[in-house]
């Protein structure tokens, strides 16, 4: 799935998705971290999207299995049916590895100017052209370019 | 948190119907925090230092493939006639092939044994 398509189907589900987790987990901060955890995993599998022929029940889906996850953690409760493969050291290391990198890189995302944060997320997570931008944001394709450069230059210094 | 037993038979619908009747306040800018999130992702995935079990797959795909072709032209030098270039049907013409075979071996065994001796023999007589 293209990234303008999944940024045209999914992403406006966000709110959807945030009451449901809301509904589910009773908190502000656990719903919105959940539904965070879930465009993640949509992101990361969103080549295989193309087969989801409806993408709302397959998200909200998504939602409620993370946030009876989450309940069962709160509760460390254990179900047979529920009971992951034994994670190696290995898969243990490389999971804490993704996520640190991924925090580290969201800091340094957060920080940036709003208009550079702005044209990396339409570029990255809309995939959008230059001339789509330049239309978005009213700046002219040799500033956008450079803006863009100053944000991915910005992130590998501090990444 | 709600109960797993209340939330499990939920269908979608239903839990969708639900949480808009709680209509809770959804927090301003959710959008945009997700989407710097996917962003993030994406440059951490890109920026990621490539796997070097990838290239050592492709190093040892490419040998094998290598070791595979020498093995093949070792095995088969010569795949368009796989078979000797003499061959008979015939008992009787390969029987003859073969007594002439070993008279040109016979003839050449002799003329070698003989030649040192007949030089010699011929110098002198000039």
């Amino acid at each position: 799935m293209t990234e303008q398509r999944f940024h045209s189907e999914y992403l406006p589900l966000a709110e959807t998705l945030y009451r449901i987790a809301f509904f589910i987990l009773e908190s502000k901060e656990e719903a919105e971290d959940a539904v965070q955890e879930v465009y993640l995993k949509l992101w990361v599998n969103r080549s295989t999207l193309d087969g989801i022929r409806n993408a709302k029940a397959y998200s909200i889906g998504m939602v409620k299995n993370l946030c009876m996850d989450r309940i069962r953690r709160a509760r460390h409760l254990t179900f047979s049916e529920a009971i992951p493969e034994r994670p190696t050291f290995r898969t243990q290391d490389e999971e804490f590895d993704t996520r640190r990198r991924l925090d580290k890189v969201l800091e340094a995302i957060k920080a940036l100017p709003e208009r550079q944060r702005q044209v990396l997320v339409l570029r990255t997570v809309e995939g959008l052209s230059y001339e789509e931008i330049a239309a978005r944001t009213g700046m002219n394709l040799l500033t956008l370019r450079v803006t863009l450069s100053q944000a991915r230059t910005k992130l590998k210094q501090i990444v | 948190m709600k109960k797993i037993e209340d939330i499990e038979t939920m269908t979608p619908e239903e839990l969708e119907s639900a949480a808009e009747k709680q209509s809770a306040i959804v927090p301003e800018g959710l959008r945009s925090r997700i989407e710097t999130v996917l962003a993030a992702k994406a440059i951490a995935d890109d920026d990621k230092p490539k796997a070097p079990k990838r290239a050592a797959g492709w190093i040892a795909a490419t040998g094998l493939a290598a070791a595979a072709a020498i093995a093949a032209f070792a095995i088969f030098p010569n795949r368009a006639s796989s078979e000797p270039k003499d061959t008979f049907d015939d008992p009787a013409l390969a029987y003859a092939q073969v007594e002439a075979t070993f008279r040109q071996i016979s003839d050449k065994l002799a003329s070698v044994a003989n030649k040192p001796i007949e030089v010699t023999n011929n110098k002198d007589k000039q």
